[in-house]
């Protein structure tokens, strides 16, 4: 025990700059935030105390990247090796002592830290102790289970290759791929199938399995979520999977050191099954990179024999590029033949095992086994972002009905061709969700206007229509040349959203493919729950008459303003090699008032005609309106399109 | 005793060592000779633990090699030395402490005041064969039962290197060391060494063999 301690002092002695590194870099992320004396309006908490703070996310990385190759620094030294492997002590000891001064570096002035933060964070207000409490424990903890994760994953780089260049590219593979490699066959599942949308297990393992996004789930860095609403329910998993990579890591860094040859071998990384992993792994992701990069350039669907023939040619190049890069030696470009038959095998075995998992996704489900549904049209980009619009909506019962068969009836499962919509769907089934893509013929989608009729569709679609409270919110109104804050108390809130959400259940899919949007209201929170916003159509007779009320004019159109002049830009599409090139092909200013009046009638502010798809403008023509302000004093412009 | 049995080692396609038999019997001072590249340091290497053999096998008083119970009774001093930056023969002499139980603080400045080394001046602004001195102190104080030494003499002057000698003759016939040199310098094994093997492309050699070889 003596000598273990010994060792652990004497690694602890070589590890000086690093400790100093850290307690400096605490010190002053303590400094700075003690200097700061307000907070700007909606900055929420979790910022300082809670797992999600950026800054100490960025500091965990780096520490974890650093340390973890710092380790077992004396493994590139011969001289180094001599000494400390000719001391008396097992490898399992060796190793354990690098690793435990890295947490007890890492975690002491992090913990430390972090406690300060809170401490500073009480006494100027920006928390409350009981609610913030959890999620600075967790802020401790998750980074931590964090660090050693990194540091494990750099620790691994370190022992596999031998000269500093292939433990960067090492780390950056370990880092990187996973989640590259998942989205590159997330892409040919959506080339090959027609009605793949996106799958949960694929989703699943992006979580899981990429390093960057496990760290960023598991501590809800992306979240911006409020100290005291980090809810642990939500990271859980994450936290659990990441602890459990940490441990496995760690396991399998203790094994790779203990076999580990003290000498250098001649190959750039110490064990051949390493070579091995970086050849296919690098080759999978080229290869596959490559048959999505043609399959897009095609401008087709997915092409079974352009697959064949992007594999044909492009593994022989892959291979001789892998062969440079893992010998370093250019000369080596054509060896190891035998890889090359193996190479074109797995690319191939990898692409018959996606074309026949992204197949299987295309089969509608049978009505019984469905539980619920929701259905997304991208077109309709006035209703937000489709991916949020399928977690909200739930169509049940007999609406389910009705929908499924409408599409039974209505959607089809091919390529996109000419003029049809995409249609997302998803379905949740007794063993979990399925998420589908069918095309909806042009001349059919009319027939949507059932489906948009929909309560369920509505309510899942539109936020507004589920907003209940505009407490913690402010009004805002735009019609895309003026913008107001609406000075209003909570009652006239309600009573503006009540006028409104009626005004959307009354809304016809009809109208969203005639008539283009008057204005937007957005609901501003002012505690960080999320904004809301829907468009104001000329039908929403109640909307605009509450809005008149408080004096806004908001039935004003572009004709309506006192127009100085219009600048006329016309486009043309010129079609490329690869690609359509759009240039502007003449440009004109006019000044007369009777054509300005004509124009202005057919004009509609750019930032209001968002559904593009459905009610289509000229694109080929844009326009710059210079009109006075309400005040007839300053001259603004503002960006219109033209309806057809 | 050392025992190394049918060792082998290769780098790659290089072999090093081909079933390398030799016994090292305690209290003895053994020389190992042989031109670049014979596998010498390599075969100390292996005996240190800092290696692992291809094959075969080494026991240190019956022990595997790289057992820490073996280990602690071996004392291996490379051919060129590993130090902090900062390190001072006074730091040096603390890290051994660490690790040899029966390390003597008081016998090594002992023997820094023997070679005339500042126990506080930095080890980089120190001579090859000074630095080389530091080590030596070192080796001897921490009071092992083995001793390996990767080219000891290289870099000593010739009245260090009589000094160096009798240091190690003493500790051999003193406390019953068990010295197992590797070193170009004939002379100087002939003197200390009571036995020498003799090393050539991986193999050891007999006494004629070697005479031939000359």
């Amino acid at each position: 025990m003596k000598r273990f301690t010994g060792l652990l002092w004497e690694d602890l002695k070589s590890k000086r700059g690093i400790i100093a590194a850290l307690w400096y870099g605490m010190g002053m992320l303590c400094l700075v935030f003690s200097m700061k004396t307000t907070i700007p309006t909606g900055e929420v908490r979790s910022l300082y105390v809670g797992p999600g703070n950026t800054s100490f996310f960025a500091v965990m990385v780096l520490a974890g990247i650093l340390m973890g190759a710092g380790t077992f620094r004396f493994l590139r030294f011969e001289p180094a090796a001599d000494l400390y492997f000719g001391l008396p002590f097992t490898r399992q000891q060796l190793f354990a002592a690098g690793w435990l001064n890295n947490l007890f570096i890492f975690a002491l002035p992090f913990t430390l830290c972090r406690l300060l933060f809170f401490r500073i964070s009480l006494a100027m207000g920006y928390s409350r102790y009981e609610e913030s409490l959890a999620s600075v424990w967790m802020g401790c903890l998750v980074p931590v289970l964090g660090f050693v994760f990194v540091m494990g994953l750099s620790m691994l780089a370190c022992l596999l290759a031998q000269n500093a260049g292939y433990r960067i590219g090492l780390f950056v593979l370990f880092l990187a791929g996973p989640g590259v490699g998942l989205r590159l066959v997330e892409k040919l599942f959506g080339v090959m199938s027609p009605s793949f949308y996106r799958a949960e297990l694929l989703e699943c393992l992006k979580a899981y399995l990429s390093p960057l996004s496990l760290l960023s789930r598991a501590s809800g860095v992306q979240e911006y979520a409020d100290g005291a609403l980090w809810l642990m329910e939500e990271h859980q998993p994450y936290i659990i999977a990441l602890a459990g990579g940490a441990i496995w890591l760690s396991l399998f860094n203790l094994v790779i050191f203990c076999i580990r040859p003290a000498e250098r071998t001649s190959s750039m990384f110490t064990f051949r099954l390493a070579e091995w992993f970086v050849r296919y792994s690098c080759l999978v992701l080229a290869g596959l990179w490559l048959v999505s990069g043609l399959q897009r350039f095609t401008f087709g669907g997915f092409s079974r024999p352009l697959a064949g023939i992007t594999v044909m040619l492009g593994v022989p190049v892959l291979h001789g590029l892998l062969n440079m890069i893992l010998a370093f030696d250019a000369k080596k470009f054509i060896s190891s033949k035998w890889h090359l038959l193996a190479e074109i095998g797995v690319l191939f075995m990898v692409l018959v095992l996606i074309a026949v998992s992204g197949g299987r996704s295309g089969e509608m489900p049978l009505r019984e086994e469905i539980r619920s549904m929701a259905v997304a049209i991208p077109a309709l980009a006035s209703g937000g972002d489709s991916e949020v619009l399928l977690a909200q909506m739930k169509i049940e019962g007999e609406a389910l009905s009705d929908v499924y068969e409408w599409m039974q009836l209505v959607c089809e499962e091919r390529d996109r061709e000419g003029d049809s919509y995409e249609l997302l769907v998803k379905y949740e089934l007794e063993g979990g969700s399925k998420y589908c893509r069918y095309w909806l013929p042009g001349h059919a989608l009319a027939a949507f206007d059932e489906i948009f009729a929909r309560k369920e569709f509505k309510q899942g679609t539109y936020s507004a229509l589920r907003m209940d409270s505009t407490k913690y919110y402010e009004v805002q109104w735009t019609n895309g040349a003026e913008q107001y804050t609406l000075d209003l108390n909570e009652q006239e809130r309600q009573e503006l959203l009540a006028a409104y959400q009626e005004d959307l259940e009354e809304l016809t899919f009809a109208q969203i493919r005639l008539r283009t949007p008057l204005g937007r209201l957005d609901f501003v929170s002012t505690k960080n729950q999320g904004d809301v916003s829907g468009y104001i159509y000329p039908d929403f007779s109640k909307t605009l008459r509450v809005l008149s009320h408080y004096g806004i004019a908001a039935r004003k159109r572009m004709e309506d303003y006192e127009i100085v002049r219009i600048v006329e830009d016309r486009y043309l599409i010129k079609e490329g090699l690869l690609y359509h090139v759009r240039y502007l092909e003449r440009q004109q200013t006019i000044t007369d008032p009777q054509q300005i009046e004509e124009l202005a009638k057919q004009l509609y502010m750019e930032e209001l005609c968002v559904d593009e798809q459905l009610n289509s403008k000229d694109r080929n023509k844009e326009y710059t309106v210079y009109y006075r302000d309400s005040a007839g004093q300053t001259v603004k412009r503002v960006k219109c399109l033209k309806g057809l | 005793m050392i025992e190394i049995c049918n060792i082998s080692k290769r780098f790659g396609n290089f072999v090093c060592l081909d079933q390398v038999s030799l016994e090292i019997p305690g209290g003895t001072v053994y020389g190992l000779v042989g031109e670049n590249g014979a596998g010498k340091s390599t075969l100390l290497r292996l005996i240190a633990g800092v290696y692992r053999a291809d094959a075969g096998e080494i026991r240190i008083d019956g022990r595997k090699a790289s057992a820490v119970a073996a280990k602690r009774e071996v004392f291996y001093m490379p051919d060129r030395q590993y130090y902090d930056r900062n390190a001072t023969p006074l730091t040096i002499g603390n890290f051994y402490r660490n690790f040899y139980e029966g390390f003597s603080m008081e016998d090594y400045r002992g023997l820094l005041e023997t070679f005339g080394l500042d126990e506080n001046a930095l080890l980089d602004s120190f001579s090859k064969g000074m630095k080389k001195q530091a080590f030596i102190a070192a080796a001897i104080c921490s009071n092992t039962k083995y001793l390996l030494c990767d080219e000891v003499f290289d870099g000593l002057d010739p009245q260090i290197r009589r000094v160096v000698n009798d240091l190690l003759l003493s500790a051999a016939e003193g406390r019953k060391l068990t010295i197992l040199i590797v070193s170009h310098y004939l002379e100087e094994l002939d003197r200390i060494c009571g036995r020498k093997g003799y090393l050539h492309r991986g193999r050891i050699l007999t006494q004629e063999e070697w005479s031939q070889l000359l």
